[in-house]
């Protein structure tokens, strides 16, 4: 055996192979850690780890207490209604200074309610459960051995390593040397069966120990202490273990896998005496079962080393067949003692079958030279990333009086909910669709938005899906189109679809965008107001700065001026040449309309529309004002 | 040349390893359709009796009395669901399907996809209409581009209307079927590695290389490799077809291939039995790229064990990528794409090509084409190249 | 020491590779000639129970053959190795007696010993992928009888040799042979000529005949004959009878030819030669030779 280890690792080199495979391993893991399991932790990482603090560990009279609070807190800041304390403004009950307070507290109680939403959800499961079922953060647990996915990494690495042992003696023409040695035959088969089997499970420790490392390090491994049944995906887990103890386990199913796998290769490449058909056997064995029974417990009650190798799956209990999947599949204790005990007879007996044949069935034959070699490809796949935020040039750029009704001199865009939205051109009176969309009946501008006019270019939000928002620039001269601007957000667990439905379940991934919703478009400046606040994005660099961070309500320009209310409904305008935003003397305001030359604005207190100019010096009351009107163009 | 291309599919496949597994994966491609059928046909047979049954009864040319047929029982269906008074037990007498409510979903299904044929025509017509009026518009506005893309849309989708009804499930559920995909992928690597390796390994390159002939051994070589790829892509598709055939009842191969459901907008202008050989041969040009990549590093390599983990690499490479590319340049140039074909021509889709407009679905074939050519010319150059002096490390 | 071979058969699905063979081996150097195909290789492989016979056995020492004791007592070079070529010469040496149960004191001597004897004491360290071919087959030969074998099998040890490779070649074997059995399966009839103590010829899977080199050319007598013959008639003589030698002066040719009969009124008898012996069974005329 001393000297299958040296011919293993000194002539073949098998350490760079472990090394090289190991990095591979944790490239894939990095890869796939945009995909942790609960993303809504890494959202809202500083409040769950705040909470954390407290309530981590076993479930105690105090921690319940903490919950409930905090659960009332959040009850109490978000359950009044803001009409309420509006209300109690208007009334004079409660002064600006605690009406902003209020507002700034709702708004605070919502944050709060999203980010202790993931703390409610396992709530439940501790409560019914709390002897079991602990507080912890377990993303990391869950992407180190949580995950259902077949490592084929290990798996190519392992076939590498193994099949060539066999087939190189053939090839090689030592075969007929080895066997006729007092040592060859079944003790050189044996130990080589033992070197392979040594050398398989130390690359399943090695990838193991990289992958804890790695999440160890970038999201944490804390609390191994903890009952296994306080990771998510373990809940429903029979086993009395802790997390480490679980870990432990997870490897040493991982070790009965291997040593499985590499003893079935090793009695193939003694069958067959070429490489090639021992690693397309081994690939097939394992690949195939991998996806026929990708969403069937057969994939662990088979007596195949797939099983042990995806070995999470013994130890859950009752899981779902995929994320979110209503399908369950149940695993019990003693159906692993029996999956094990019959895979333990047929590794032995695959080991004593492979040993007859390299000892005895047929004359070897001479092969042609098979090599294991080393050929793996990653390709990083890279998504559309936003350029840096940075500051746009705005050298040349002139600044109109601009218009916030969707006019221009020569054409103005007319919606009617029933038949569309029109190009009207008053000089000769026409009306032309503003979509051309033979595929739809009902093309339309996405509800709720507005189209804007920047000269001869009309933008607008088509939106397909509820998950997705384009704006597109519609040129009038000659009516092409182009899309500068695509948001997508999703906030259900998608996956990318596999070929095959290759059992690659991969958890939720995290939200690529916040969702995108008014817009402004101006001489090539798109303003967009997301969730987070208000930004700019130059189209022609693609650079983005960000205005106002916060929510905000009612974007709209004029006069050479970007205005918008902010959480607090205050009326705030932004000088877009210098990004820099001033709060206007006007008091709360409930909403407004944007004119040439000021803006009309219904106030919260009085509820009264009130006329501003551009600089909001002064307040001149507006008492016959039309909203619907003024925005259909019928008020001057 | 057809001599030596004849040799070169003997030993391709006089191999019996590679046979044992075609009869096996035969094996595992069928009960996978079965399992398919199982799925999407109905877990209950007596559901699946009745559907077929129906379909028989109802299928073919549009007749009003079958319309009125189907709409009499769907409403019967209807109101019994309606009324509540209905029994819950397997096998009730005087239902199509042996319960009541399972009837009602059959008819529902059934009276919708008729609508949705019915009416074809005529939303093709007026589609049709618009396409027209916008390409007239988008003349008078000075943009040729969108003027030629309407009037393409215009042409493409004139003088549609559907003639008859058929089930279309089978056909769907086929369209969508890619396990032989992955079967023929295994099977085509083993297959394919040791085409040239093998010549190194056995040391008959030194011999090949002083007969006449050799120059026209990579090119018989090559030609045996895709004729292999042809056959064994024949076999797994005939055997997909008449599987789905006998499960699904399939029928209406004659139809156009707009009254399938995903395909109401298809730019194609084929029958249903033309887009499945459609299907085919794109799924067969994939597998050509894929084997010139199996084939080229085979022609590189001394051991035919490096084009098969090579290639492997690659495929699975390639299927992630297909995965998670979503719609970019890398789907086009993917060879995957070609063998998941089937979203391909589902929409209208045009990119702008020298200022005419050009169906986007043309881009990935045209690419796949393209790298089949590389390929096959890297493997030809390759395999064409002296066998090399230097001695190669040897393995222990 | 006596290895016996007892009415051993191998048959290969429809072929009969070896058809009731069977020998008697004591101390000495065996010689076993045939053509092609004729069985000499299975019968190799059975005596290292390299493959099971269809009938027959093998007995060492009144013992059956195989297990581990047999191969603790043989010692084999199959025909044309490559062995590992990543490995010195003295690394696979040292493996080979790991893998024949030398200890490791032993095996270090032993292998210093055997380099010494094959000559390969200056590319101890020199990596066996750079061996030639004569190099190798010394290597070879020095894995072979590592462990002292009783019996030595050796499977066209000679092939692609030079003669100066040979003769060293001969010379080592000759050395070993007078105290264990060795049985050398050749085409090159001179390595046997005159060392071997027995030739054993093999026909289509049958003994054709067992004795020794001298006694086989004895067998032979009178019918080894040497004429002149004119160019023209050279095609002629050719059909008719096993050619041993052509030897073209001044337009005519000098034939050794092996017949029974009398090629031409002034054939001169030859004195026959172990070559002589294997063109007398093996040999065929233009006629039947197919390989012409």
């Amino acid at each position: 055996m001393k000297y299958e280890c040296y011919k293993l690792f000194v002539k073949r080199k098998a350490w760079l192979l472990l090394l090289v495979f190991t990095a591979l391993r944790l490239l894939t893991a990095f890869l796939q850690t945009n995909y942790a399991s609960d993303y809504r932790m890494e959202l809202y990482r500083d409040a769950y780890f705040r909470h954390m603090e407290v309530l981590e560990g076993r479930l105690t009279e105090e921690k319940a207490a903490y919950i409930e609070a905090e659960n009332a807190l959040i009850r109490e800041l978000t359950g009044e209604n803001s009409e309420d304390f509006i209300g109690c403004y208007i009334r004079g009950e409660i002064t600006e200074d605690e009406f902003n307070e209020r507002y700034r507290l709702r708004t605070t109680g919502y944050e709060r309610k999203d980010a202790f939403a993931v703390i409610n959800d396992r709530y439940r499961s501790v409560s019914q459960n709390p002897e079991r079922v602990y507080f912890l953060y377990s993303n990391g647990w869950t992407g180190l051995f949580g995950n259902e996915h077949l490592d084929f990494v290990l798996l190519i690495l392992v076939m590498l390593l193994t099949v060539p042992m066999i087939c190189d003696e053939f090839s090689t023409g030592m075969y007929p040397l080895l066997r006729t040695a007092p040592n060859g035959g079944a003790r050189l088969y044996a130990a080589k069966a033992g070197t392979a089997v040594l050398t398989a499970m130390l690359s399943a420790m090695l990838f193991f120990a990289a992958e804890a490392g790695f999440y160890a390090a970038v999201l944490g491994l804390p609390d191994g202490s903890f009952p296994l049944q306080s990771l998510p995906p373990f809940e429903q887990s029979p086993y009395p273990v802790s997390i480490l103890g679980a870990a432990a386990l997870t490897l040493l199913n991982r070790f009965i896998g291997v040593t499985f796998l590499t003893l079935a290769l090793l009695c193939l490449s003694a069958l067959t005496k070429r490489a090639l058909s021992a690693v397309f056997l081994g690939t097939a064995g394992i690949l195939l079962p991998y996806i026929l029974f990708a969403k069937s417990s057969l994939k662990y009650l088979l007596p195949t080393p797939l099983g042990f190798l995806l070995s999470c799956g013994w130890l859950k209990g009752s899981f779902p067949v995929s994320p979110n999947a209503q399908e369950i599949l149940t695993v019990t204790p003693a159906q692993y003692r029996t999956v094990l005990l019959v895979s333990a007879g047929l590794t032995a007996g695959l080991f004593l079958l492979g040993m007859l044949a390299f000892t005895g069935f047929s004359l070897p034959r001479i092969r042609r030279k098979g090599a294991a070699a080393l050929c793996l490809l990653c390709l990083l796949l890279t998504g559309c990333g936003k350029a840096p935020a940075s500051e746009p040039d705005l050298t040349g750029l002139v600044y109109d009086k601009w218009q916030y009704r969707p006019e221009s001199e020569a054409f103005s865009v007319i919606r009617d909910e029933e038949t569309g939205s029109f190009l009207s051109y008053p000089d000769s009176g026409g009306q032309v669709p503003l979509i051309h969309d033979c595929f739809t009946d009902t093309a339309d501008l996405r509800r709720g938005s507005l189209p804007y006019i920047d000269g001869d270019t009309v933008y607008y939000v088509n939106q397909y899906s509820m998950f997705h928002m384009e704006i597109i620039a519609l040129d009038t001269r000659d009516f092409s189109e182009r899309c500068v601007y695509r948001a997508y957000w999703s906030d259900n667990l998608d996956r990318p679809e596999m070929l095959f439905g290759l059992g690659m379940y991969l958890p939720s991934k995290k939200p690529q965008e916040e969702r995108t919703d008014a817009y402004f478009v101006h001489h090539g400046q798109l303003v967009l107001s997301k969730p987070q606040g208000i930004f700019r994005i130059d189209l022609r660099t693609g650079d983005e700065c960000c205005i106002h961070a916060g929510k905000t309500e009612n974007l709209a320009a004029t006069c050479g001026y970007l205005y918008y209310l902010d959480e607090l409904l205050d009326l705030y305008r932004c000088d877009l040449k210098t990004n820099v935003s001033e709060k206007l003397p006007v008091g709360k305001i409930r909403h407004f309309y944007a004119a040439a030359d000021g803006l009309y604005c219904r106030s919260l207190k009085e509820d009264a529309y009130y006329f501003v100019p551009p600089d909001g010096s002064q307040k001149k009351p507006v008492p016959d004002f039309d909203g619907d009107a003024f925005l259909k163009g019928e008020l001057t | 040349m057809r001599q030596i291309i004849g040799y070169e599919l003997r030993k391709l496949f006089r191999n019996r390893l590679v046979l044992f597994m075609l009869a096996l994966f035969s094996v595992l491609n069928l009960y996978q359709i079965y399992g398919d059928y199982r799925k999407y046909a109905g877990s209950e047979k007596s559901w699946r009796d009745g559907y077929f049954a129906v379909y028989d009864e109802i299928s073919g040319p549009w007749d009003n009395e079958k319309i009125r047929y189907v709409l009499a029982e769907y409403e019967k269906a209807k109101a019994a669901v309606s009324s509540g008074n209905y029994s819950t037990e397997p096998d009730q007498p005087g239902t199509h399907t042996g319960y009541v409510f399972g009837d009602w979903g059959l008819f529902e299904q059934i009276k919708d996809d008729m609508e949705r044929m019915y009416h074809y025509g005529k939303t093709m017509a007026a589609l049709t209409q618009k396409a027209a009026d916008n390409a007239v518009f988008y003349e008078e506005k000075g943009n040729p581009a969108l003027a030629k893309q309407n009037r393409l849309i215009a042409e493409t989708y004139r003088n549609r209307s559907v003639a008859a009804f058929y089930d279309t499930l089978g056909i769907s559920r086929y369209l969508k079927y890619d396990f032989s995909t992955l079967l023929i992928l295994m099977l085509l690597i083993p297959l394919l590695s040791p085409l040239f390796a093998r010549e190194h390994e056995s040391g008959m390159h030194a011999l090949l290389r002083l007969t006449p002939d050799f120059r026209k051994l990579p090119y018989a070589k090559l030609a045996a490799c895709c004729t292999g790829i042809a056959l064994v892509c024949l076999f797994f598709f005939t055997e997909d077809f008449l599987a789905f055939r006998y499960f699904y009842h399939i029928r209406g191969l004659s139809q156009p291939v707009w009254t399938l459901p995903d395909y109401f907008y298809t730019p194609l202008s084929c029958t249903v039995g033309g887009c499945l050989l459609l299907q085919a041969a794109l799924k067969l040009l994939g597998f050509l790229v894929i084997g010139c990549v199996c084939t080229a590093f085979s022609a590189a390599a001394k051991h035919e064990l490096i084009p098969f983990c090579c290639t492997f690499a690659v495929a699975l490479v390639l299927v992630l990528t297909d995965a998670f590319a979503g719609s970019t340049v890398l789907s086009v140039l993917n060879p995957v794409t070609m063998l998941r074909n089937e979203a391909l021509f589902r929409d209208f889709k045009t990119v702008s090509v020298f200022g005419r407009p050009v169906f986007s679905f043309r881009l990935p074939v045209l690419a796949a084409l393209t790298e089949w050519l590389m390929l096959a010319g890297l493997t030809l150059a390759a395999g064409r190249l002296p066998a090399r002096q230097r001695r190669t490390r040897h393995e222990i | 020491m006596k290895l016996e071979i007892r009415n051993v058969s191998k048959q290969y699905s429809g072929t009969l590779a070896l058809d009731g063979f069977s020998a008697e081996l004591t101390c000495g150097l065996y010689g076993l000639l045939g053509p092609n195909g004729a069985g000499k290789t299975t019968l190799i492989s059975i005596i290292t129970t390299l493959l099971p016979p269809t009938a027959g056995t093998v007995l060492y020492n009144g013992r059956p053959a195989g297990g581990r004791d047999y191969m603790k007592v043989i010692g084999y070079l199959p025909q044309d190795p490559r062995f590992y070529k990543s490995f010195t010469a003295e690394e696979f040496l040292r493996y080979m007696a790991a893998m024949k149960g030398i200890g490791k004191k032993d095996a270090a001597a032993r292998t210093a010993e055997l380099l010494e004897q094959v000559n390969l004491t200056a590319h101890r360290n020199k990596k066996i992928g750079a061996f030639s071919g004569g190099m190798r087959q010394r290597l070879g030969i020095a894995q072979a009888i590592l462990n002292d074998p009783e019996i030595l099998i050796l499977d066209e040890p000679t092939a692609g040799l030079d003669p100066k490779e040979r003769v060293r070649f001969r010379n080592i074997i000759s050395r070993l042979s007078s105290d264990r059995i060795i049985l050398v399966a050749t085409h090159i009839v001179s390595d046997l000529e005159f060392a071997a103590k027995e030739v054993l010829l093999l026909k289509e899977g049958r003994l054709l005949k067992k004795a020794a080199p001298t006694d086989l050319q004895n067998s032979v007598a009178g019918k080894v004959w040497r004429i002149q013959a004119e160019e023209a008639e050279l095609e002629q003589y050719m059909r008719r009878y096993v050619i041993a030698n052509a030897a073209a002066s001044g337009g005519q040719y000098t034939l050794r030819i092996v017949s029974d009969e009398k090629p031409q009124e002034s054939a001169q008898p030859e004195q026959p030669r172990l070559e002589d012996v294997y063109l007398y069974y093996f040999g065929e005329t233009y006629e039947t030779d197919h390989r012409l």
